[in-house]
Protein backbone atom coordinates (compact mmCIF):
# COMPACT_ATOMS: atom_id res chain seq x y z
CA UNK A 1 0.00 0.00 0.00
CA UNK A 2 1.13 3.00 -1.04
CA UNK A 3 1.99 5.98 1.86
CA UNK A 4 0.38 9.76 1.07
CA UNK A 5 3.86 11.02 -0.11
CA UNK A 6 4.73 8.26 -2.59
CA UNK A 7 0.82 8.74 -4.17
CA UNK A 8 1.19 12.53 -4.25
CA UNK A 9 4.27 12.23 -6.10
CA UNK A 10 2.29 9.94 -8.45
CA UNK A 11 -0.54 12.43 -8.74
CA UNK A 12 1.04 14.53 -11.60
CA UNK A 13 1.33 11.14 -13.74
CA UNK A 14 -2.10 9.78 -13.17
CA UNK A 15 -3.75 13.39 -14.22
CA UNK A 16 -2.12 13.11 -17.56
CA UNK A 17 -2.34 9.39 -18.05
CA UNK A 18 1.05 8.19 -17.93
CA UNK A 19 1.01 6.05 -14.67
CA UNK A 20 2.14 2.96 -15.68
CA UNK A 21 -0.58 -0.07 -14.99
CA UNK A 22 0.43 -1.95 -11.37
CA UNK A 23 1.64 1.87 -9.97
CA UNK A 24 -1.92 3.38 -11.34
CA UNK A 25 -3.63 0.58 -9.48
CA UNK A 26 -1.65 0.65 -6.39
CA UNK A 27 -1.96 5.18 -6.58
CA UNK A 28 -6.13 4.04 -7.39
CA UNK A 29 -6.37 1.62 -4.26
CA UNK A 30 -4.45 4.64 -2.00
CA UNK A 31 -7.03 7.10 -3.12
CA UNK A 32 -10.12 4.75 -2.24
CA UNK A 33 -8.42 4.59 1.26
CA UNK A 34 -7.58 7.99 1.61
CA UNK A 35 -10.06 10.78 1.36
CA UNK A 36 -7.64 13.61 2.00
CA UNK A 37 -5.57 12.60 -0.88
CA UNK A 38 -8.31 11.60 -3.04
CA UNK A 39 -9.94 14.86 -2.61
CA UNK A 40 -6.85 16.91 -3.16
CA UNK A 41 -6.50 14.63 -6.63
CA UNK A 42 -9.96 15.16 -7.67
CA UNK A 43 -9.76 19.18 -7.50
CA UNK A 44 -6.42 18.74 -9.21
CA UNK A 45 -8.32 17.05 -12.26
CA UNK A 46 -11.24 19.30 -12.27
CA UNK A 47 -8.80 21.97 -12.25
CA UNK A 48 -7.14 20.48 -15.03
CA UNK A 49 -10.67 20.20 -16.49
CA UNK A 50 -11.46 23.17 -16.32
CA UNK A 51 -8.72 24.73 -18.44
CA UNK A 52 -9.36 22.18 -21.14
CA UNK A 53 -12.69 22.86 -21.54
CA UNK A 54 -12.76 26.82 -21.06
CA UNK A 55 -9.37 27.45 -23.01
CA UNK A 56 -9.57 25.28 -26.20
CA UNK A 57 -7.17 25.57 -28.84
CA UNK A 58 -7.91 27.96 -30.78
CA UNK A 59 -7.09 27.59 -34.32
CA UNK A 60 -4.59 30.27 -36.04
CA UNK A 61 -7.54 32.76 -38.20
CA UNK A 62 -7.08 32.73 -41.64
CA UNK A 63 -6.03 36.90 -41.67
CA UNK A 64 -3.40 36.17 -39.02
CA UNK A 65 -1.98 33.02 -40.65
CA UNK A 66 -2.35 35.21 -43.99
CA UNK A 67 -0.68 37.97 -42.76
CA UNK A 68 2.04 36.40 -41.84
CA UNK A 69 3.16 34.50 -45.23
CA UNK A 70 2.74 37.67 -46.84
CA UNK A 71 5.07 39.16 -44.54
CA UNK A 72 7.68 36.19 -45.08
CA UNK A 73 6.96 36.37 -48.88
CA UNK A 74 7.94 39.74 -49.00
CA UNK A 75 11.23 39.56 -46.82
CA UNK A 76 12.13 36.85 -48.92
CA UNK A 77 11.69 38.92 -52.20
CA UNK A 78 13.15 42.01 -50.58
CA UNK A 79 16.45 39.33 -50.00
CA UNK A 80 15.82 37.97 -53.34
CA UNK A 81 16.85 41.62 -55.01
CA UNK A 82 13.53 42.06 -56.41
CA UNK A 83 13.04 45.64 -58.06
CA UNK A 84 11.47 48.08 -55.97
CA UNK A 85 8.32 48.50 -57.95
CA UNK A 86 7.77 44.82 -57.80
CA UNK A 87 7.79 45.12 -53.98
CA UNK A 88 5.73 48.55 -54.54
CA UNK A 89 3.29 46.56 -56.07
CA UNK A 90 2.88 43.81 -53.78
CA UNK A 91 2.65 46.58 -50.60
CA UNK A 92 -1.36 47.04 -49.74
CA UNK A 93 -0.91 49.71 -48.07
CA UNK A 94 0.35 51.81 -50.78
CA UNK A 95 -1.80 50.56 -53.27
CA UNK A 96 -3.78 54.05 -53.01
CA UNK A 97 -0.87 56.35 -54.44
CA UNK A 98 0.80 54.01 -56.62
CA UNK A 99 -0.24 54.84 -59.64
CA UNK A 100 0.72 58.52 -59.17
CA UNK A 101 3.75 57.50 -57.44
CA UNK A 102 5.39 55.31 -59.73
CA UNK A 103 5.07 57.81 -62.60
CA UNK A 104 6.36 60.55 -60.42
CA UNK A 105 9.07 58.28 -59.45
CA UNK A 106 10.48 56.89 -62.42
CA UNK A 107 10.53 60.44 -63.98
CA UNK A 108 12.04 62.44 -60.81
CA UNK A 109 14.51 58.73 -60.89
CA UNK A 110 15.34 59.61 -64.26
CA UNK A 111 15.82 62.87 -63.79
CA UNK A 112 17.58 63.58 -60.81
CA UNK A 113 18.86 60.15 -58.68
CA UNK A 114 22.53 60.05 -59.55
CA UNK A 115 22.61 57.29 -62.23
CA UNK A 116 24.68 55.44 -64.54
CA UNK A 117 25.42 58.02 -67.32
CA UNK A 118 27.88 60.06 -69.23
CA UNK A 119 25.65 63.13 -69.55
CA UNK A 120 26.82 64.69 -66.41
CA UNK A 121 29.78 66.21 -66.74
CA UNK A 122 32.11 66.54 -63.68
CA UNK A 123 32.40 69.84 -61.61
CA UNK A 124 28.68 70.60 -62.25
CA UNK A 125 26.14 71.47 -59.43
CA UNK A 126 24.82 68.55 -60.37
CA UNK A 127 27.69 66.65 -59.53
CA UNK A 128 27.77 68.20 -56.16
CA UNK A 129 27.47 65.13 -53.49
CA UNK A 130 25.75 67.80 -50.95
CA UNK A 131 23.32 69.13 -54.11
CA UNK A 132 22.30 65.34 -54.78
CA UNK A 133 22.38 64.23 -51.17
CA UNK A 134 19.25 67.30 -51.04
CA UNK A 135 17.48 66.15 -53.74
CA UNK A 136 17.74 62.33 -52.64
CA UNK A 137 16.57 63.32 -48.99
CA UNK A 138 13.13 65.19 -50.47
CA UNK A 139 12.35 62.93 -52.70
CA UNK A 140 12.93 60.45 -49.55
CA UNK A 141 10.96 62.55 -47.78
CA UNK A 142 7.41 62.75 -50.49
CA UNK A 143 7.78 59.39 -50.79
CA UNK A 144 8.55 59.74 -54.19
CA UNK A 145 11.87 58.11 -54.05
CA UNK A 146 11.65 54.45 -52.37
CA UNK A 147 14.46 52.44 -51.28
CA UNK A 148 15.20 48.75 -53.24
CA UNK A 149 14.99 47.10 -49.41
CA UNK A 150 13.58 47.66 -46.59
CA UNK A 151 14.12 45.84 -43.40
CA UNK A 152 13.22 45.93 -39.66
CA UNK A 153 17.20 44.75 -38.83
CA UNK A 154 20.27 46.99 -39.94
CA UNK A 155 22.58 43.63 -40.44
CA UNK A 156 19.95 42.84 -43.58
CA UNK A 157 21.06 46.77 -44.89
CA UNK A 158 24.97 45.34 -44.08
CA UNK A 159 24.09 42.12 -45.94
CA UNK A 160 22.61 44.01 -48.89
CA UNK A 161 25.11 46.30 -49.15
CA UNK A 162 27.45 43.42 -49.42
CA UNK A 163 26.34 42.17 -51.80
CA UNK A 164 26.96 44.85 -54.17
CA UNK A 165 30.37 44.24 -54.40
CA UNK A 166 31.09 48.00 -53.45
CA UNK A 167 34.63 49.14 -53.71
CA UNK A 168 34.38 50.59 -49.71
CA UNK A 169 32.32 49.31 -46.63
CA UNK A 170 28.86 50.74 -46.39
CA UNK A 171 28.65 52.39 -42.74
CA UNK A 172 25.07 51.20 -41.41
CA UNK A 173 24.15 52.73 -38.25
CA UNK A 174 22.36 50.12 -35.76
CA UNK A 175 19.98 52.16 -33.99
CA UNK A 176 17.49 50.58 -31.57
CA UNK A 177 14.85 53.35 -32.22
CA UNK A 178 14.71 52.94 -35.96
CA UNK A 179 11.38 51.93 -37.22
CA UNK A 180 13.09 50.83 -40.20
CA UNK A 181 16.06 50.94 -42.53
CA UNK A 182 16.10 51.38 -46.10
CA UNK A 183 18.51 50.47 -48.88
CA UNK A 184 19.20 51.64 -52.35
CA UNK A 185 22.53 50.90 -54.32
CA UNK A 186 23.18 52.64 -58.06
CA UNK A 187 25.71 54.21 -59.97
CA UNK A 188 26.97 57.32 -61.05
CA UNK A 189 29.10 57.72 -64.01
CA UNK A 190 30.53 54.08 -62.92
CA UNK A 191 30.89 56.25 -59.34
CA UNK A 192 29.00 53.13 -56.97
CA UNK A 193 26.60 55.19 -54.44
CA UNK A 194 25.04 53.84 -51.51
CA UNK A 195 22.16 55.38 -50.10
CA UNK A 196 20.46 54.51 -46.50
CA UNK A 197 17.05 55.74 -45.20
CA UNK A 198 16.70 55.20 -41.28
CA UNK A 199 12.98 56.01 -39.99
CA UNK A 200 12.74 57.07 -36.64
CA UNK A 201 9.72 57.65 -35.29
CA UNK A 202 8.28 61.01 -37.12
CA UNK A 203 11.59 61.92 -38.43
CA UNK A 204 13.33 60.07 -41.58
CA UNK A 205 17.25 60.04 -41.86
CA UNK A 206 18.59 59.97 -45.39
CA UNK A 207 22.72 59.09 -45.92
CA UNK A 208 24.53 58.99 -49.17
CA UNK A 209 27.51 57.07 -48.95
CA UNK A 210 30.70 56.83 -51.09
CA UNK A 211 34.11 55.54 -51.94
CA UNK A 212 36.20 58.55 -50.10
CA UNK A 213 38.44 58.80 -52.55
CA UNK A 214 35.91 58.82 -55.62
CA UNK A 215 34.44 62.09 -52.84
CA UNK A 216 37.43 63.99 -52.25
CA UNK A 217 39.77 63.24 -55.08
CA UNK A 218 37.67 61.48 -58.25
CA UNK A 219 36.80 63.81 -61.00
CA UNK A 220 33.39 62.70 -61.28
CA UNK A 221 31.97 63.64 -57.85
CA UNK A 222 32.86 67.31 -56.16
CA UNK A 223 32.43 68.87 -53.13
CA UNK A 224 32.82 72.52 -51.57
CA UNK A 225 36.12 73.45 -50.86
CA UNK A 226 35.01 74.46 -47.35
CA UNK A 227 33.99 70.70 -46.90
CA UNK A 228 36.83 68.75 -48.52
CA UNK A 229 39.39 70.76 -45.84
CA UNK A 230 37.00 70.53 -42.58
CA UNK A 231 36.87 66.64 -43.26
CA UNK A 232 40.51 66.00 -43.83
CA UNK A 233 41.09 68.37 -40.47
CA UNK A 234 38.33 66.92 -38.52
CA UNK A 235 36.90 64.04 -40.68
CA UNK A 236 33.73 66.00 -39.84
CA UNK A 237 31.68 68.54 -42.04
CA UNK A 238 28.42 70.39 -40.98
CA UNK A 239 27.55 72.32 -44.05
CA UNK A 240 25.40 75.45 -42.44
CA UNK A 241 23.30 76.75 -45.80
CA UNK A 242 19.95 75.40 -44.80
CA UNK A 243 17.45 76.48 -43.24
CA UNK A 244 14.87 73.25 -43.44
CA UNK A 245 17.51 70.53 -42.57
CA UNK A 246 20.32 69.50 -41.55
CA UNK A 247 23.42 68.15 -43.46
CA UNK A 248 26.47 66.46 -41.88
CA UNK A 249 29.26 64.68 -43.63
CA UNK A 250 31.88 62.70 -42.21
CA UNK A 251 34.19 59.95 -43.07
CA UNK A 252 34.55 56.42 -41.65
CA UNK A 253 37.77 54.78 -42.96
CA UNK A 254 37.27 54.20 -47.04
CA UNK A 255 33.97 55.54 -46.90
CA UNK A 256 32.07 59.39 -46.79
CA UNK A 257 28.66 59.64 -45.83
CA UNK A 258 26.39 62.83 -45.90
CA UNK A 259 23.45 63.06 -43.59
CA UNK A 260 20.60 65.13 -44.41
CA UNK A 261 17.39 65.16 -41.63
CA UNK A 262 14.89 67.41 -40.37
CA UNK A 263 15.88 66.15 -37.25
CA UNK A 264 17.60 69.41 -34.87
CA UNK A 265 21.02 69.32 -35.40
CA UNK A 266 21.99 68.81 -31.88
CA UNK A 267 20.20 65.02 -31.94
CA UNK A 268 21.22 64.51 -35.82
CA UNK A 269 25.16 64.73 -34.20
CA UNK A 270 24.71 62.96 -31.41
CA UNK A 271 23.00 60.19 -33.08
CA UNK A 272 25.79 59.68 -35.79
CA UNK A 273 28.66 60.66 -32.74
CA UNK A 274 29.12 56.67 -32.23
CA UNK A 275 30.51 56.61 -35.78
CA UNK B 1 1.33 27.45 -36.57
CA UNK B 2 -1.67 26.77 -34.17
CA UNK B 3 0.42 25.92 -31.49
CA UNK B 4 2.52 28.71 -31.51
CA UNK B 5 -0.53 31.17 -32.41
CA UNK B 6 -2.30 29.53 -29.22
CA UNK B 7 0.57 29.84 -27.00
CA UNK B 8 1.04 33.78 -27.99
CA UNK B 9 -2.36 33.83 -27.23
CA UNK B 10 -2.52 32.38 -24.05
CA UNK B 11 0.55 34.08 -22.67
CA UNK B 12 0.03 37.81 -24.27
CA UNK B 13 -3.81 37.62 -23.40
CA UNK B 14 -4.94 39.34 -26.56
CA UNK B 15 -4.98 38.71 -30.47
CA UNK B 16 -3.70 41.88 -31.08
CA UNK B 17 -0.23 41.18 -29.03
CA UNK B 18 -0.68 37.43 -30.01
CA UNK B 19 -0.61 38.32 -33.71
CA UNK B 20 2.79 40.79 -33.28
CA UNK B 21 3.98 37.95 -31.20
CA UNK B 22 3.43 35.53 -34.25
CA UNK B 23 5.01 38.35 -36.68
CA UNK B 24 8.05 38.60 -35.13
CA UNK B 25 8.72 35.42 -34.54
CA UNK B 26 8.44 34.23 -37.69
CA UNK B 27 10.64 36.82 -38.85
CA UNK B 28 13.28 36.41 -36.47
CA UNK B 29 13.09 32.58 -37.98
CA UNK B 30 13.68 33.89 -41.31
CA UNK B 31 16.56 36.04 -40.38
CA UNK B 32 18.35 33.44 -38.08
CA UNK B 33 17.35 30.00 -40.65
CA UNK B 34 20.85 29.89 -40.76
CA UNK B 35 21.00 28.72 -37.28
CA UNK B 36 18.17 25.99 -37.39
CA UNK B 37 19.99 22.73 -37.45
CA UNK B 38 18.56 20.37 -40.22
CA UNK B 39 16.94 17.57 -38.69
CA UNK B 40 15.69 18.79 -35.30
CA UNK B 41 12.25 19.86 -34.52
CA UNK B 42 11.72 22.86 -35.77
CA UNK B 43 8.07 23.52 -34.20
CA UNK B 44 10.50 23.44 -31.14
CA UNK B 45 12.87 26.11 -32.62
CA UNK B 46 10.00 28.09 -33.36
CA UNK B 47 8.56 27.91 -29.67
CA UNK B 48 11.96 28.66 -28.37
CA UNK B 49 12.21 31.76 -30.79
CA UNK B 50 8.55 33.00 -29.61
CA UNK B 51 9.23 32.39 -26.03
CA UNK B 52 12.31 34.50 -26.06
CA UNK B 53 10.79 36.82 -27.98
CA UNK B 54 7.80 37.43 -25.75
CA UNK B 55 10.11 37.36 -22.78
CA UNK B 56 12.33 40.60 -24.14
CA UNK B 57 9.53 42.42 -25.07
CA UNK B 58 6.88 41.95 -22.73
CA UNK B 59 8.40 41.14 -19.47
CA UNK B 60 10.28 44.25 -19.56
CA UNK B 61 7.29 46.30 -18.97
CA UNK B 62 6.29 44.08 -15.77
CA UNK B 63 6.85 45.54 -13.06
CA UNK B 64 7.66 43.27 -10.08
CA UNK B 65 9.40 39.99 -10.84
CA UNK B 66 7.64 36.86 -10.86
CA UNK B 67 6.97 35.18 -7.42
CA UNK B 68 5.50 32.19 -6.21
CA UNK B 69 4.74 31.66 -2.74
CA UNK B 70 4.31 28.20 -2.07
CA UNK B 71 3.12 28.84 1.24
CA UNK B 72 -0.12 30.38 0.12
CA UNK B 73 -0.97 27.05 -2.05
CA UNK B 74 -0.20 24.83 0.58
CA UNK B 75 -2.38 27.03 2.59
CA UNK B 76 -5.16 27.18 0.37
CA UNK B 77 -5.31 23.26 0.16
CA UNK B 78 -5.41 23.61 4.36
CA UNK B 79 -7.93 25.77 4.03
CA UNK B 80 -10.25 23.24 1.16
CA UNK B 81 -9.39 19.97 3.61
CA UNK B 82 -10.88 21.69 7.10
CA UNK B 83 -13.52 23.80 5.21
CA UNK B 84 -14.81 20.42 3.10
CA UNK B 85 -14.67 17.63 4.70
CA UNK B 86 -16.92 16.44 1.13
CA UNK B 87 -15.37 17.18 -2.66
CA UNK B 88 -18.01 16.34 -4.55
CA UNK B 89 -20.23 19.26 -3.43
CA UNK B 90 -17.19 22.08 -3.62
CA UNK B 91 -15.86 20.59 -6.91
CA UNK B 92 -19.01 21.37 -8.38
CA UNK B 93 -19.40 24.53 -6.64
CA UNK B 94 -15.56 25.61 -6.59
CA UNK B 95 -15.05 25.63 -10.66
CA UNK B 96 -18.34 24.79 -12.35
CA UNK B 97 -19.13 28.56 -12.63
CA UNK B 98 -16.00 30.21 -13.51
CA UNK B 99 -15.96 32.05 -17.08
CA UNK B 100 -13.53 31.34 -19.73
CA UNK B 101 -12.19 34.90 -18.79
CA UNK B 102 -11.28 34.61 -15.23
CA UNK B 103 -9.85 30.84 -16.20
CA UNK B 104 -7.69 32.66 -19.18
CA UNK B 105 -6.80 35.74 -16.38
CA UNK B 106 -5.99 33.28 -13.68
CA UNK B 107 -3.40 31.18 -16.38
CA UNK B 108 -1.83 34.94 -17.77
CA UNK B 109 -0.86 35.52 -14.03
CA UNK B 110 1.00 32.47 -13.52
CA UNK B 111 4.87 32.89 -13.57
CA UNK B 112 6.41 32.64 -17.20
CA UNK B 113 8.30 29.05 -16.65
CA UNK B 114 4.52 27.48 -14.91
CA UNK B 115 2.54 28.62 -17.21
CA UNK B 116 4.52 27.62 -20.66
CA UNK B 117 4.01 24.13 -19.50
CA UNK B 118 0.41 24.36 -18.25
CA UNK B 119 -0.78 25.79 -21.87
CA UNK B 120 1.69 22.73 -23.61
CA UNK B 121 0.19 20.14 -21.45
CA UNK B 122 -3.25 21.52 -20.52
CA UNK B 123 -4.19 22.86 -23.79
CA UNK B 124 -1.81 21.77 -26.54
CA UNK B 125 -2.43 17.99 -24.91
CA UNK B 126 1.42 17.65 -24.93
CA UNK B 127 3.28 14.74 -23.99
CA UNK B 128 6.29 15.21 -21.15
CA UNK B 129 8.61 14.48 -24.01
CA UNK B 130 7.47 17.12 -26.41
CA UNK B 131 7.43 19.42 -23.67
CA UNK B 132 11.00 18.66 -22.57
CA UNK B 133 11.96 19.41 -25.75
CA UNK B 134 10.12 22.51 -26.53
CA UNK B 135 11.60 24.07 -23.27
CA UNK B 136 14.88 22.74 -23.51
CA UNK B 137 14.64 21.14 -19.96
CA UNK B 138 14.45 17.74 -18.19
CA UNK B 139 10.98 15.55 -18.54
CA UNK B 140 11.60 15.74 -14.33
CA UNK B 141 11.95 19.77 -14.43
CA UNK B 142 8.00 19.22 -16.77
CA UNK B 143 6.91 17.52 -14.28
CA UNK B 144 7.88 20.09 -11.53
CA UNK B 145 6.88 22.61 -13.17
CA UNK B 146 3.53 21.31 -14.01
CA UNK B 147 2.81 20.35 -10.47
CA UNK B 148 3.54 23.67 -9.47
CA UNK B 149 1.78 25.84 -12.61
CA UNK B 150 -1.44 23.70 -11.79
CA UNK B 151 -1.26 24.22 -7.53
CA UNK B 152 -0.72 27.60 -8.25
CA UNK B 153 -3.16 27.87 -10.57
CA UNK B 154 -5.99 26.11 -8.86
CA UNK B 155 -5.19 28.81 -5.47
CA UNK B 156 -5.51 31.79 -8.49
CA UNK B 157 -9.26 30.14 -9.34
CA UNK B 158 -10.20 29.35 -5.83
CA UNK B 159 -9.74 33.25 -4.98
CA UNK B 160 -11.98 34.20 -8.25
CA UNK B 161 -14.56 31.26 -6.71
CA UNK B 162 -14.48 33.38 -3.15
CA UNK B 163 -14.54 36.55 -4.62
CA UNK B 164 -17.73 36.00 -6.82
CA UNK B 165 -19.30 34.09 -3.80
CA UNK B 166 -19.62 30.78 -6.02
CA UNK B 167 -17.61 29.32 -2.58
CA UNK B 168 -18.38 31.05 0.90
CA UNK B 169 -15.24 33.20 2.31
CA UNK B 170 -12.90 32.30 4.92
Amino acid sequence: MLNCGEAHAMAGDALDRVLPGDMKSAFLAHLKACPPCRNEYEIELLAKNVVRQTLKHVPTPSSVSQTVVQLLRSQIEKAQGRSWLDRLLSWRFLAPTLAAGAIVLALTALLIVPRETSSDSAHTAGNDIINQSLKNFSLVQSGELKPSLIACYSDVIVGYFQRQNFQFTVSVLSDDSCDWYGAMANTYDGVNLAHIVYKRGDDLLYVYEVKKADALVGSVLSLPAAAKESLARTGWYTDPHHNDCNIVLWTVDETLCAAVSTMRKDRLLALLSPR
Amino acid sequence: MDILYNYALRTTGNEDDARDLLQETFLKAYRFWDKYEKGTNIRAWLFRIMKNSYINRYRKETKEPDKVDYGDIENFYNTIRADYADTNDLQEKLFGNLLGDEVAKALEELPEDFRTVVILCDIEGMTYEEISEFIERPIGTVRSRLHRGRKLLQAKLFEYAKKQGIVPHD
